[in-house]
This record gives C-alpha cells, structure tokens and sequence, in this order.
C-alpha cells in the first residue's frame, strides 16, 4: 500500500509540474505583448524599459520560470505585477469562490443525486422524462443568458448587475452591490466575512451529520434529512451571530445565493443523469429482485440497495470532472460578477498580470490533483486488484 | 464430403467480385443501422434532439436561400444592414423585421440564421477532431498496452487539467480572424486527449480482453488488422456519443468567449446576446431587449440541448458492449 501512495503521489506531483510548466510557456509565448505593453498609452520606450526591469520582465523567459519556481517551492510568492502580495490577493479571492462553489456543488450534488434516484426507479415515463429534460436543458443553457434570466427574475433592483462582454474585464475584482454604510465602520474585509461565514456553515454541517450518525448507531433512529439541513442552515446562522458579524454576513450573504444559484441550476444536470444511468444498471442486478421477492418495502430497495450501490460511480466521475470546474468558475463567475478566483484569473490574464494567473493555475491544479489522489487512494483501499497491478487511471 | 468443399469455392469465388463484396457490406451496415435506430428511438428525448439538430440545418440553409430571393442585401445583411425606414433602432419585432432590430439596425433574424452555420462548423470541427485524436489515444494505449499505455493515460491527466475556452483565448489572441474551423479543433484536441482517451480507454480495454481478439491473434491477424478490423467497428458508437458531448462543450465554450468579445467572430450568438447586455446596462430606457436577447439565446441553449440528447440516445447504442461483460 505504501509503495502504491508514492508511486501516485509521485506521479501527480509530475503531473501538476507539466501542466503549471506548459501553460506557463504556452500564455508567456502566445500572448502578444505582456504587462507593460498594456499601459504603454503614456510611457515611452525608456520608460517602458524601466517598468520591464522592474517587473524582471527583461530577462530570458526561462530565468523568469526558474525564478517563478524558485518562489513556489519556498513557498514565498512574492508580489503581482499590480503591487499587491500574491498572498494578500488569493486570500480576497479564493473565500467567496469557496463559499459560492462548495456551497453550490453540495446542493446541486444532493439535488442530481435525488431526482437521479427518483427518475431511475421510476422508469421512463411523463414525470422522469420532464425531469430529465428540465435537468439537461439548464445543464446545457448558456451560462450568462441563465445568470440573466435569474436576475432578472429574483433580483431586479437591487442593484445588482450582470456583467456583458468587455465590461466584465475591465472591471476590478471588488464586491458590487454591498451596503456601503455597513463596511465603511469595520477595518475587515468583506472576503474576511466570508471566509468566517464559510467556517460556521461548515463547522455547522460537521456537529450535525456527527449528531445524525451518533443518533443512528445509539438510539437506532434516523433524522429526517429536511430537518438535519434545517439545524445546518441554524447553525451556520446561529454561528455568524457566535461571531458578531452577522449584519456583515447577511450584507454579503444577500449577494451569495445569486451566483450560488445560478450554479446549482447549471451543474445538478449532471449528476442527475450519471446517477440516472449508474441506477438504471444497477436495478437490473439480480440482488434487487431479490429483495423486491422478499417483499421488502419499496423505500428500503431504493434507497439501501440501489442507491448505495450506484452512488459510487458518480462520486468518481465527479471527482475526475473537477478540473472542468476552473472553466465553469471563471465562466460563471465572469457572468455573474462574483469577485472570486474566476473573474480575477480572468482579468489578470486581460491584463497579462502572469504572477496572478500562475498561481491560480497552481492553486486549480493541485487541488484536482488531491482530489484525484484521495479517490485513487480510496479505490485501491476498497479493491485490492488495482493495488498490485500496474498503475492505472479510474475507470470511469 | 463434397458440399463444403464447393461452398466456401464458390463462396470465395463470390466475394472476389468487388461487387458483391460492396454489397455485403451495405446490406450488412443497413441491418446495424436498423437496429441501432430501434434503440435509438425508443429514447424520446433523444429523438426530440435530433429534430433539433434538423431544425438548426434548416436555418442555416435557409440563410443563403433567404438571401438571394426574399431579402435585399442592403437591408438584411447580418453585419453591414440597415433599413432605413424603420425609426428608432432596436425595434419591435414587425411585419419586414420577423424579430425586430437590434441596436445598428441589422435585422435579428438574419444575424441569428446567419450565425448557425458557424456554430455548426465549430461543433462539426471540435466533434471529429475530439473522436479521432480520442479514439487514435485510447485503442493504442489499450491494444499496446506497456509504455504507451502509461505515457498516454498520464498524458490525458494532464491534459483533463487544461481549461478548454481559456486556450481558444490565448491562441485566439495570437493569431488574429480565428475562423471557426482552428477554434473547433484547438476545443476538440484539448477535450480529445483529455476527458476522451478516459472514457473510451476503459471501453477498449475490455474489448481487447473479449475472446474475438484472442482468436484474431491466433489465426494470425496483424496488429493493424486487428485494430482496424475489430477494435474500431467496437468503439465506434462510443466515439459517436463523444462526438456529441463535444459539440456541446465547444459551442458553449465558442459562445463564450466571443461574449466577452474575444474573437474576432463577427456572427454569432454569443455577440448577439453580447449586445443586448450592453444596451440593457447602457439604456434601461424602457425599451425591451427580449427580441434580440431570447431567440439568440434560446438557441445556443437549443443547440446544445439537441446534441446533448442525442448522445444520450447514443449511449444506449454504445452500451449493449459495455454490458456484455457481466
């Protein structure tokens, strides 16, 4: 098992390089011009020699990656070409990324898995087919049309604004639409707020699946699910409050569940129909009529036979899929105006800011490759064979 | 003693005749046609795609056709006209303009016809490039197996990796008049070797491990024989369903990023919706942008609707493979 972790851990490491060292060259080459260029309106070509030596612009692109490098191994990565410490901006912008994403997978994943489920047993059929129709049609809808519509639909003056076309890049990665009266008093930042808001959701949803599962092996008795998501949103809320910032979160909060929104509609599609599929196979195992002809109760079959079963394939599937999610940040982050890792990677490849857009790159490509990790290391737990045959990728 | 002699002769004798041998070959693709459609269509939805996909060939027919009979250049051109008649643009849809006018005055409906073949030829380019660099990956890996397997496989982790629209951009950025036909392939290779080689390696793994081959290899087939005889015809469905899913996947991402202005595509829904965005956040005079927002729109959504279901009905197609095994 031991020889297994490094050998993968070893190989995604290999990975990540190749991928962080081929897009550093592939924007660096294709790109005409780079930072400089960018305001070269009021500078001429002394001047603008001075910026490029500054920035370290002027040096060999491979010393500038030798350099970059250097910076990401000691963990120091050193400043953005607009002045701020790399650190400083992921912080502002990596929170309301977490908090709309996390957030938005979770309740799209619970929402793919339950229709998935529901349509599978089901059968093809009015109900099913509508579902199913409903559910690819937003998966498919163009992405700024949708976050549109729903803000034409719930958010119609209140100030909140989508962004069209060149606008969007043009923009800085700031939060549009909060109370100014609010955050002019504090000295924390809104992705601060976030950040803290995020810490009681999930600190939230941990105490209480903790209390569902000790509930179940205790005293033998399950907790609705509606109810245990209705203590999660409490506590969460209850958690802001626990923190004293709760006018700031429910300022911030009232902008969240727009792009929250717009992403669960776009990205349940998914999960429904893999877990439409992975059901429909897995009801047509011998083990289901067998306990159909037992005479078991319907919700039993469905939801401890055949959900469970065909649970897994999805998991895995998604979580090859993650690498998709950067495209699907920056394109609804960037129509929606959310001021996340999206929309910033977006502009600071606009601007040709390198720094930024690298290290976002990073950030995106190891955690897909952790993740990746994590399932690899939990199917070869599960099955031996993959342990002791020669490296291969999931299986989809 | 005699008869089967003479039969596999006159057999061999039948099939020397070119023929005879191309119409075995029809009569033969004609049945899996048939049958393939009997599972295809009992998936309705996925029917309800392909007359989506149908329409949207209408439309871009159309457009040349309407062109030259009914419309006069000056007027409906989707990028230079302009009818001087009707005041103030954008305008309500009327009689003459089907969907009314958008902000300089072109009319809707031919810009939205005019932009279909585009589409079409992105999602055509992105589809055969994605099945050919996908299938080429996955049945070397899985036929192969040893170096390559691990190079390629290791290779689409990588390439799962890069975001798809952000390297249209880039390369877009470079060479100015990116016509669809590079941005389809640039979409269809990073998808190919990534998501696809995935998906359609697995596939041919198991095709490989089936009985068939083995006898294949012992009758003494050549790897290129077996490959292109019996590997391929086994992928093939597969190959269709990621064809699909990549049309989708690069229309969406064209759509895109010629939104946010980044192409130098002058037709295309993305630049419609584009526009009327604008109007909407420069005017909020009362005027509707819905003429102009909702039939672009809705058919971005349609078109990646339709091909979307169909390769649901595909997969169906493909599956009865993936099945056997159990």
């Amino acid at each position: 098992m031991a020889r297994y972790l490094i050998r993968q851990i070893f190989s995604s490491i290999t990975k990540l390089f190749v991928f962080i060292t081929f897009m550093f060259f592939f924007i660096q080459i294709m790109m005409p011009g780079d930072f400089v260029d960018q305001f070269a309106l009021f500078c001429d070509s002394e001047c603008q020699e001075t910026m490029r030596a500054q920035f370290g612009l002027d040096l060999p692109i491979w010393q500038r990656y030798l350099q970059w490098l250097r910076q990401v191994v000691t963990l120091d990565l050193g400043e953005s070409m607009s002045g701020q410490p790399i650190i400083e901006v992921l912080k502002d912008v990596i929170p309301p990324t977490l908090l709309v994403f996390v957030t938005g997978t979770a309740v799209a994943f619970m929402i793919g898995l339950w229709l998935g489920k529901r349509t599978a047993w089901r059968g093809p059929g009015f109900i099913s087919g509508t579902a199913t129709l409903g559910g690819i049609a937003l998966f498919t809808s163009f992405p700024p049309w949708l976050a549109w519509l729903v803000t034409y639909a719930f958010a119609r003056g209140t100030g909140f604004v989508v962004m069209g076309g060149g606008i969007g890049g043009l923009r800085g990665v700031t939060f549009h639409g909060l109370t100014r009266a609010l955050w002019i008093e504090t000295e924390i930042s809104p992705a601060a707020i976030t950040f803290q808001i995020m810490l009681s959701l999930f600190a939230s949803i941990i105490i209480f699946s903790t209390l569902k599962i000790l509930v179940k092996r205790v005293i033998k008795r399950e907790i609705p699910g509606i109810l245990i998501l209705i203590l999660i949103a409490a506590g969460a809320v209850g958690g802001c409050y626990y923190l004293g910032i709760e006018i700031l979160a429910f300022d911030i909060i009232k902008l969240a569940w727009l792009p929250t929104l717009v992403f669960t509609l776009l990205s349940f599609g998914e999960t429904m129909i893999i877990m439409q599929s992975s059901m429909t196979d897995v009801l047509k195992e011998e083990y289901i009529s067998t306990a159909k002809a037992k005479g078991l109760p319907t919700s039993t079959i469905r939801e401890k036979h055949a959900a469970r079963n065909a649970i897994l394939p999805v998991i895995s599937r998604l979580v090859i899929s993650l690498p998709y999610l950067i495209t699907g940040v920056v394109i609804v982050e960037s129509s929606v105006g959310w001021p996340g890792m999206g929309t910033s990677m977006w502009n600071a490849l606009y601007w040709q800011n390198m720094p930024l857009v690298m290290n976002i790159l990073l950030i995106v490509g190891v955690v897909a490759l952790v993740a990746r990790l994590i399932l690899d290391i939990l199917t070869a737990y599960l099955d031996p064979r993959i342990r002791y045959s020669s490296p291969q990728p999931t299986t989809l | 003693m005699h008869t089967p002699h003479t039969n596999t002769q006159s057999q061999s004798k039948y099939l020397d005749n070119p023929w005879h041998r191309i119409n075995i070959r029809m009569i033969l693709f004609w049945r899996r046609v048939k049958m393939d459609w009997a599972v295809f269509s009992q998936n309705r939805l996925a029917v309800l795609g392909l007359i989506l996909i149908l329409l949207f060939a209408i439309m871009a027919v159309a457009h040349p056709i309407l062109m030259d009979t009914l419309w006069p250049r000056p007027i409906y051109d989707p990028v230079t006209g302009f009818d001087m008649k009707v005041f103030p643009h954008p305008s309500l849809p009327g009689p003459g303009h089907i969907l009314g006018t958008d902000t300089l005055g072109r009319d809707v409906l031919s810009m939205l016809l005019a932009a279909t073949t585009p589409t079409f030829v992105i999602g055509l380019t992105a589809a055969l490039s994605t099945a050919i660099v996908g299938t080429a990956l996955s049945v070397t890996a899985a036929y192969f197996r040893g170096k390559a397997d691990i190079v390629i496989t290791n290779l689409a982790d990588v390439f799962l990796l890069f975001p798809a629209p952000i390297i249209m951009v880039i390369i877009g950025a470079r060479f100015r008049d990116l016509g669809p036909v590079p941005l389809g392939l640039i979409y269809g290779i990073v998808t190919g070797a990534g998501s696809t080689v995935i998906v359609m390696r697995t596939q041919a793994l198991q095709v490989v491990s089936k009985p068939f081959m083995e006898a294949a290899h012992i009758a003494g087939g050549g790897s290129w024989h077996i490959i292109t005889k019996h590997l391929l015809p086994a992928m093939l469905p597969l190959a269709a369903l990621q064809m699909m899913i990549a049309v989708t996947g690069a229309v969406v991402a064209d759509g895109f990023i010629s939104f946010f202005g980044l192409t130098r595509t002058v037709n295309n829904w993305g630049t419609i919706i584009y526009n009327a965005f604008v109007y909407a956040n420069i005017g909020g005079s009362g005027i509707s942008i819905w003429h102009m927002l909702l039939p672009a729109a809705m058919s971005f959504s349609l078109f990646a609707l339709g091909f979307y279901l169909v390769s649901r009905g595909l997969h169906k197609v493909a599956s009865p493979t993936l099945r056997e095994e159990r």
